[in-house]
């Protein structure tokens, strides 16, 4: 078990007032959710924007402290470290974002860019680092030359890869890959998600991957969480989950993708958008929403229960 | 309207003819649109798909004439809209015509929309511009958003963009694009930035739209999914050229060109997982020095030895399904 999480909570305070500032509330982005996952495994992350699945991934970065709950990576539980400790645990887990046109500063050269963490973590000699740069070039499907280059010589494909090969330069265990593929054309798409699971099987390497693309989730996950409103209402293994899905959102968000097929025209599974997290509706969050809403949904928050082994939902049906 | 020319087809609302738009750079000349010739018909919807940099964006920039200038300029070719030549338009004419018979909506809904601006005021923009106002503006504006189906739209009228989520601003973006019925709407990756829920909802809500008035509909997107979903034909584009177009059904049964084959064989397609995903080898070519034959060549597994030297000439190989590749016959 490389990646723990228990009742994991992360509320920010709504502040309202200049001078005498108080809170007027709370924004759950993230309320109460559990998972964990074995070395070498993927747990993808979907949902619509605003369900709370960037801040897990920046509370397990060590990003953001969370409100209670516990995370323990390789054994260590990383909420209440901080300082040396804080600084020794981020070689072991990295991070890929979403938009390699934001992610890489535009002034350095990508041999700056690829050892920059090498050099935070005062790993070997410049050379050792030169040489380091080059075989993870070689790694991410780059080229030698390419490192004296600036990241706006390249394509977004490429510059993905940069920021890949950043992130496995201090060989961490962890890498928590946020978006990493929506920003790119379909095409290249398909070979940074190749790429992916290529590294991963090589370096045995843990990935939390964070989409709101099921088809990309489905093709590089072992499990999958579904999240809404910060609630993670539906974890199951992967096949398990797209063959049997059981939440009603997990219905819709499955029948929402759309299909290269004209001669499957779909209608619209989801009416409406996510609440305000600033007043979430009460009983389970997702029933303004829920084509098969009871009484009793309206009133009464759903409890998590494995309906078969591996697979947790959070539905009264 | 005055009509300066009708010599376009009837039933056409869009004829493009051997648009050229090139870039003058410091490195030289970058030809990001090469000889494109398409035409849509009224009340169609009409996908324009192909990857970053394959000049899908600025076909439509030409169409509007807003290439970026001094830099971009449109070197040859000609655009019939409505039977009439865009490029011989008066600025003023053409400013007159945007928003109005001719609009667009921008891909980044957060973006593309003033922040210090009430909703409200910038959809009101565009009835005020094209001189149709009267005490009934308001009223007016919450009918189009209505339309759109933003809820309460009464209340959201006074509010700022960023009030709005995502899908909503896209939808106050769609109502501005369609608020004078026009003849032709360029949407330019709409749905590209939405959730896919949602996704869903502003498709549907195109389709009706285009239905009901008639608009014909221009979508530039790189997700071919969309395509199926919502278009009559589809026009894909690679490294400033077309490479095929076809009705859509056509399209995805027998795709012809190489690269379009690929193209769709490397959607990830839910509930068929495999190994590995297909993905098409190397990047497009720089647009600086484009290959001198046809410039899939040095990305194509069926090139041939005249693909390198000479570009294809388009061919029909059934009814308005064309495509510019050598393994459709040499003649």
């Amino acid at each position: 078990m490389i990646i723990s999480v228990n009742h994991l909570k992360k509320h920010f305070p709504v502040i309202r007032g200049k001078i005498f500032s108080r809170s007027v509330g709370y924004i759950k982005a993230v309320d109460d959710i559990s998972f964990f996952l074995k070395r070498g495994e993927t747990l993808g992350l979907v949902g619509e924007s605003g369900c709370g699945k960037s801040t897990t991934a920046n509370m397990l970065l060590g990003l953001e402290r969370p409100t209670s709950g516990d995370i323990r990576i390789g054994g260590r539980d990383i909420t209440r470290i901080s300082g040396r400790d804080l600084f020794d645990f981020r070689r072991n887990v990295q991070a890929v974002f979403q938009d390699p046109f934001r992610s890489l500063n535009p002034r350095k050269k990508v041999k700056q860019i690829i050892s920059e963490p090498l050099m935070v973590h005062h790993v070997g000699s410049k050379a050792d680092r030169m040489r380091r740069v080059l075989e993870l070039l070689d790694l991410v499907g780059l080229e030698a030359h390419h490192a004296g280059l600036f990241p706006h010589e390249f394509s977004g494909g490429q510059r993905q890869r940069v920021a890949i090969a950043r992130a496995l330069s201090i060989n961490p265990e962890v890498i928590i890959l946020d978006e990493p593929v929506s920003a790119l054309d379909v095409s290249i798409q398909a070979q940074i998600l190749n790429l992916l699971i290529d590294l991963q099987k090589e370096m045995n390497l843990t990935y939390l991957i964070i989409s709101h693309d099921l088809a990309v989730v489905e093709h590089v996950s072992n499990h999958i969480g579904v999240m809404y409103l910060g609630h993670l209402v539906e974890l199951a293994p992967r096949d398990e989950l797209y063959a049997n899905p059981v939440h009603p959102y997990t219905r819709g968000l499955l029948d929402s993708v759309p299909v290269a097929d004209p001669e499957n025209i779909k209608a619209v599974a989801l009416e409406g958008e996510v609440p305000s997290p600033l007043n979430p509706p009460s009983g389970c969050t997702f029933h303004p929403r829920c084509p098969v809403c009871g009484p009793k949904c309206r009133t009464h928050a759903p409890m998590m229960r494995e309906v078969s082994t591996g697979h947790f939902v959070s539905c009264h049906h | 309207m005055m009509m300066e020319q009708t010599n376009g087809q009837p039933g056409k609302v869009l004829e493009v003819n051997d648009l050229r738009t090139f870039f003058y750079t410091k490195k030289g000349v970058v030809k990001a649109v090469d000889g494109v010739s398409f035409d849509v018909d009224r009340g169609e919807i009409v996908g324009l798909v192909g990857e970053s940099g394959c000049g899908k964006s600025i076909t439509s920039l030409s169409i509007m004439r807003l290439v970026p200038q001094p830099a971009g300029r449109i070197v040859s070719g000609r655009i019939l809209f409505n039977g009439e030549d865009l490029q011989l338009k008066s600025e003023e004419d053409m400013r007159r015509l945007r928003g109005d018979r001719l609009s667009m909506i921008l891909q980044d809904p957060m973006v593309s929309m003033n922040q210090i601006l009430t909703v409200g005021y910038q959809l009101g923009e565009v009835f005020r511009y094209h001189d149709k106002t009267g005490n009934t503006l308001r009223e007016k504006c919450i009918r189009i958003l209505e339309k759109v189906k933003v809820p309460s739209p009464e209340r959201r009228i006074d509010d700022y963009p960023f009030q709005f989520s995502g899908g909503m601003c896209q939808r106050v973006l769609i109502s501005m694009g369609i608020a004078n019925n026009p003849d032709l709407l360029i949407a330019d990756e709409p749905t590209t930035a939405l959730d896919v829920t949602i996704r869903a909802q502003i498709l549907h809500l195109m389709r009706e739209i285009c239905k009901e008035s008639g608009t014909s509909i221009i979508l530039i997107t790189h997700d071919l999914a969309t395509v199926a979903q919502i278009c009559t034909r589809v026009i894909v584009m690679y490294a400033g050229r077309i490479v095929e177009q076809a009705p859509v059904k056509a399209f995805y049964k027998t795709p012809c060109h190489p690269y379009t084959v690929c193209l769709i064989k490397s959607v990830p397609v839910l509930g068929r997982r495999t190994e590995r995903l297909f993905s098409i080898g190397g990047t497009p070519p720089n647009l600086l020095h484009p290959p001198q034959g046809c410039r899939f060549e040095p990305r194509c597994s069926q090139a041939l030895e005249i693909c390198r030297s000479q570009y294809p000439p388009e061919k029909e190989i059934a009814a308005g399904h064309r495509v510019s590749c050598w393994l459709y016959g040499q003649d």
